[in-house]
């Protein structure tokens, strides 16, 4: 089912600083590093850690905020084995700077590294590089690159690398090039040392520099247009993929952090495509797989039922929304979206849709961030002040519109038939089209030909994403044509902003302005990531990033 | 079998060979099993269809999350779906969905294929030729497929389905009326009508149409059964009717994710689909049994 393309973004960055203090496995070093930490942590956002919504997040090693019981931390793990992946959405791109799709991320993920990573505490910290260091105006961010990082194809990691795979994106027109706009020099003064400088205080750019957006490849690879076959540094290499059918990485038995405790344990891992969700869960309960993703919400009460299965849930993962056309009628109208607003029983939707595992939001800010304005909620169903508005809109009887959903999301089928439903109650008709996911890439993302819709974000742990991404026409995933000047200038400027608690008051206002002028994105839920893996699959299932999978420290016990 | 003069002179009055064969075909079909069981399916169905919103207990679209997917009980002879909805209802509902599109379908398909494979039939040559080679380049594509890239291109709607349908089931008709003409062709009443100078039309659409109206009833028949699972298909594949609408197809593909936990959601509206398909075929091979007139030959 989900994640297919345009939800899959990974974010661009990071968390930030609150929760600091935590020195985990990937230790940096030293004084100079935990002042470098100390300056970004302004920048990186996050840090919603410690507030219970995302589940201890900051706990032991690499733990997602799963709720398994049965595994603490990954250390001393079995080697070897084989993990039967039973995978939800075929693997599609393999060019991570170019691949929106999750469902590649979930597998490069493990293939390819980028310079600083995102942690479970949503903190940045170096990676392939040792330590990194930013100036004191936030302009000039250094990186001391780890030495003895060799490639899949056995070449070791240089600054040039690193420099060739930034300036292909610089250069070229990939995910992240947008965010060059703020680059003035990329520089690589000596093997070992990566330099950015930016023309201004950017505080989303170190965390774009923890996405896909921005693995470091061979610079052999980086001259080309296209990967086709990821080589990179990571845990596991490419092995082979029958497209549509199954994807095979193999351990990386030269890879630089490997560790007793880390792993990589895992010898091969096998993802076979598996799309139908019922067809995943039967093969899974039947012990053909040992791990699943996309287990689908109304399935939750049979893994949990079922014996010797591990149910595991990341939470959030992604945002579900229902999206209007803000420059075709009926949308255009304020009070037309307000009236529409005012139709929905967000929670019976939500509940309707997932079966008690979502929450519903007025916000596109993750769920226990600082980002979160506590004073803006969902409007409540009030058919009164619906009629209200479609009398202030001019359309007192209602009005007839096309309401796009793909099909590939049952989940949102379900909420479209339920808001479609209440929404008839005071004439307004909302005609379910259902589309393929391929059709809502190019007719409602591409296109902009529609006028409501349903889709969903991945990913949304730093700010700038929830905010600018989709609700800034300037925005890489701007569709709904919802322009407001004030908002604008508002999530402009807190990309320049480092301070946390100012920051944060900037979200608030833009999150009231989205609320009241009733912003092309009216957001329905945020949803977990659902797993459901065989008892002898060890260790934490996940990524910090919520919708990303690492198999590193995963271990199979039989 | 018609002769010239009844058709001359019996237009508008019944003449009594016309009752005699009207007589004798209705005692044949009531002795016939086959088109009885099948004939009293159809019109079941079809009162269904017509009084389904008297016998519908439930709306069909109002969801209620706090009943949902409950087991059939009293209250809800065919439980409830993942909405809350009544399952009963909507097959109900449905009902008027699968006859709407096989019969539309099927009066379309009739409408083009009998003419086309009348004329052909008729006059044979070239003509024959040519409209018969586009209808077997038609036919060369699997029914569902064809419909399914023609919804593509003409976009996922009720009305599409009808219209992609008909364009589908028209080659089955136009074979078996071409079929029928060829046979009529040669008759003495076609000669005759010849000889009197009558228009080729006339011949075509008076004399020799209305003789070939047996067969194409019986495909006819046959093919709305068709059409009726066609329909289902498509909207199984989300092409054809869109939710909430209560096809039977639609509630099939959203009945199969819960075909562990809910498997009401899935049975009732597939042996909805089957006792239609099962009823027309019945009534189809029925019609054919009856109308064959090798069987009145041996009888």
């Amino acid at each position: 089912m989900q994640e297919n393309g345009k939800e899959s973004d990974s974010p661009d960055s990071t968390a930030d600083g609150t929760r600091r203090g935590r020195f985990d496995r990937r230790t940096f070093l030293g004084a100079a590093a935990a002042t470098g930490a100390a300056a970004f942590a302004g920048c990186t956002g996050g840090g919603g850690a410690d507030d219970g919504t995302t589940e201890e997040s900051g706990s032991s090693g690499g733990s997602d905020g799963t709720e398994s019981t049965d595994t603490t931390t990954a250390s001393g793990g079995n080697q070897g084995g084989t993990l039967q992946w039973g995978g939800a959405v075929p693997v599609q791109g393999l060019d991570p700077h170019i691949d929106t799709s999750a469902a590649s991320k979930r597998v490069l993920e493990n293939i390819y590294e980028e310079v600083v990573a995102l942690q479970d505490d949503y903190s940045i910290q170096p990676h392939l590089a040792e330590s990194m260091e930013q100036s004191d105006d936030n302009t000039l961010l250094t990186f001391n690159l780890r030495e003895g990082v060799t490639f899949h194809n056995g070449k070791e990691m240089t600054s040039a690398d690193v420099l060739a795979s930034y300036e292909r994106v610089q250069n070229g027109d990939y995910l992240a090039t947008g965010f060059f706009d703020y680059v003035e020099e990329l520089r690589a003064p000596d093997d070992y040392t990566f330099e950015v400088q930016l023309t201004e205080p950017f505080a989303p750019f170190l965390a774009k520099m923890a996405t896909a957006e921005l693995s470091v490849m061979p610079a052999e690879n980086a001259e080309k247009d296209m990967v086709e076959e990821p080589i990179g540094t990571g845990p596991y290499v490419f092995e082979s993929r029958e497209i549509e059918t199954s994807f095979t990485m193999s351990r990386n038995e030269d890879y630089w952090g490997a560790s007793d405790e880390d792993g990589p344990f895992i010898d091969t891992i096998v993802k076979s495509e598996v799309p139908d969700p019922s067809v995943r869960l039967q093969s899974f309960l039947a012990g053909e797989y040992d791990f699943i993703n996309g287990i689908a919400p109304k399935d939750v009460s049979r893994v949990e039922q079922a014996p010797d299965v591990r149910f595991e849930k990341q939470f959030p993962k992604s945002l579900v929304y229902l999206g209007l056309n803000c420059d075709v009628a009926p949308f255009d109208n304020k009070d037309a979206r307000l009236a529409l607003d005012y139709t929905i029983d967000k929670e019976k939707v939500a509940e309707a849709a997932l079966y008690g595992t979502g929450q519903t939001t007025a916000t596109p800010a993750t769920p226990g961030s600082p980002w979160v304005n506590p004073d803006v909620e969902p409007r409540p169903r009030d058919l009164d002040k619906a009629q209200e508005h479609l009398d202030a809109a001019g359309m007192s009887d209602g009005f007839t519109a096309t309401f796009k959903i793909p099909q590939s999301y049952p989940t949102q089928v379900q909420a479209a038939e339920v808001i479609a439903a209440d929404a008839a109650e005071v004439g307004i008709n909302l005609e379910i089209q259902q589309i393929t996911w391929s059709t809502w890439l190019s007719d409602v993302y591409s296109n902009r030909d529609f006028q409501a819709t349903t889709s969903s974000y991945l990913a949304l742990w730093y700010p700038d994403v929830s905010f600018y991404k989709f609700l800034h026409p300037n925005g890489a995933f701007f569709f709904t044509n919802w322009v407001n000047e004030d908002y604008n200038a508002l999530v402009e400027e807190a990309r320049t902003i480092y301070d946390e608690d100012e920051r944060a008051d900037l979200y608030h206002q833009a999150t009231e302005i989205l609320h009241e002028d009733r912003a092309g994105h009216l957001f329905l839920w945020w949803q977990p990531s659902l797993y459901g893996a065989a008892s002898q699959y060890k260790g934490d299932i996940g990524a910090p990033d919520g919708s990303t999978l690492q198999f590193a420290d995963n271990w199979l016990d039989r | 079998m018609a002769t010239e003069q009844e058709t001359d002179r019996g237009r508008f009055t019944i003449t009594q060979s016309q009752r005699d064969r009207i007589a004798r075909f209705v005692r044949k079909f009531r002795s016939n099993t086959k088109a009885m069981l099948g004939f009293s399916i159809v019109v079941m169905l079809v009162l269904v269809a017509v009084f389904a919103p008297l016998i519908a207990p439930y709306p069909i679209e109002q969801t209620n999350i706090e009943d949902r997917s409950q087991a059939p009980s009293v209250e809800h002879p065919f439980g409830t779906d993942d909405l809350g909805r009544d399952i009963f209802s909507r097959v109900v509902m449905g009902s008027r969905i699968s006859l709407y599109v096989g019969f539309g379908a099927i009066s379309g398909a009739l409408a083009v294929g009998a003419v086309v494979g009348v004329v052909a039939g008729y006059a044979g040559g070239l003509t024959d030729e040519i409209l018969m080679r586009v209808m077997d380049a038609a036919m060369a594509f699997p029914p569902v497929l064809l419909a399914l890239t023609l919804l593509v291109v003409l976009g996922p709607d009720l009305s599409n389905v009808i219209i992609a349908l008909a364009f589908v089931y028209t080659p089955y008709i136009a074979r078996v009326s071409r079929s029928a003409a060829l046979a009529e062709r040669n008759e003495a009443y076609v000669e005759a009508a010849v000889a009197r100078g009558e228009s080729d039309s006339r011949i075509v659409f008076s004399e020799v149409f209305p003789n070939c109206m047996a067969p194409m009833l019986v495909q006819g028949s046959l093919n709305v059964s068709f059409a009726i699972l066609a329909e289902a298909s498509l909207s199984f594949l989300g092409l054809g009717a869109q939710p909430p609408r209560p096809s039977w197809g639609l509630m099939i593909n959203t009945g199969r994710g819960f075909m562990e936990t809910a498997p009401w959601m899935l049975l009732f509206p597939a042996l909805a689909i089957g006792i239609a398909v099962v009823g027309f075929n019945m009534l189809g091979d029925g019609l054919r049994d009856v109308l064959d007139p090798k069987v009145e030959a041996i009888e």
